[in-house]
């Protein structure tokens, strides 16, 4: 098999962990903001908006595994690049018109995707509360950031 | 993305079904997606404010299952090839924050699915690969 050179992507794991450590194990804490979901009252009531970063969950399980590397491109909300390509929201869409469901690049292995909404309840919120889940896995081969072959799993949220 | 215990995710792609569970992960709640895009600067061009993220944990139970159609994909462009099938989809999914705040999704109901998908793929450096992981 050929083995292509590694590409200087960022190190994704190593910026979430220094991100995480950077937010919450600070000396000086700076958060001021009690949401988890923010609520908006529209047509059908209410909205629910959750962006959920990923903190290094490797760190407190001692999960050893190396860093894989993105997929190149993704989907360019707002002109920013996210190594992601969301599955189509509506059902009809030929399967085979999907993008790449993978978030890791140079991976030989299994996905499982999906995209799913509903509705749920909150703390002191009255009435439903809508979202939409973006959310898939992958388990398999790939070529980490060192330019070594691994076996992992990995969780997207 | 976050490397997870390999038993937290199952995929049998043969027999259309996967499962992911998982609880009590440390997330980053950047309250909305300008900000989770812009790691808390907000979005000032659309009126989004910055807004600093809390810490959260999340758990949440997926299960894909029943096949509904099929697909061998080669995707040049994208650099991906694979088998794939389209499955229906259930999710309980719940959260809450550092100040307590809890969100609980409502009881799995696959008529809440959109799209969802298993596949075994090859891209990258394994695009011309037989796929045998």
């Amino acid at each position: 098999m050929n083995r292509a050179p590694v590409p200087p992507w960022k190190r994704l794991l190593e910026r979430k962990s220094a991100e995480h450590y950077r937010r919450f194990h600070s000396e000086t804490p700076t958060f001021t903001r009690r949401g988890f979901l923010s609520t908006a009252v529209g047509a059908a009531g209410f909205a629910a908006v959750s962006q959920l970063s990923l903190t290094p969950y490797a760190v407190g399980d001692k999960i050893q595994t190396a860093e894989p590397k993105p997929i190149p491109g993704g989907a360019v909300p707002f002109g920013i690049v996210v190594h992601h390509n969301p599955l189509p929201a509506v059902p009809t869409t030929p399967l085979a018109s999907i993008s790449d469901p993978s978030e890791i690049g140079d991976f030989n292995g299994l996905i499982a995707d999906t995209m799913i909404r509903g509705g749920g309840t909150g703390t002191g919120v009255a009435g439903t509360l809508a979202y939409r889940a973006d959310m898939g896995a992958m388990q398999g081969e790939y070529i980490g950031e060192d330019g070594n072959h691994h076996h992992g799993s990995f969780v997207f949220i | 993305m976050i490397p997870v215990p390999h038993d937290a995710v199952q995929i049998d792609l043969d027999g259309g079904f996967a499962s992911v569970r998982m609880n009590n992960v440390p997330v980053s709640d950047a309250h909305d997606l300008l900000n989770n895009l812009t790691n808390g600067q907000g979005f000032p061009s659309l009126g989004i404010p910055p807004i600093a993220p809390v810490p959260a944990t999340v758990s949440f139970d997926i299960e894909w299952s029943g096949i509904t159609s099929s697909a061998k994909i080669v995707n040049e462009m994208q650099n991906f090839r694979g088998t794939f099938v389209q499955t229906g989809g259930t999710i309980n999914w719940s959260a809450i924050d550092q100040n307590g705040f809890a969100f609980q999704s409502e009881a799995p109901n696959p008529a809440r699915n959109l799209y969802s998908v298993i596949g075994h793929e090859q891209n990258g450096a394994f695009f011309h690969s037989d796929g045998n992981d």
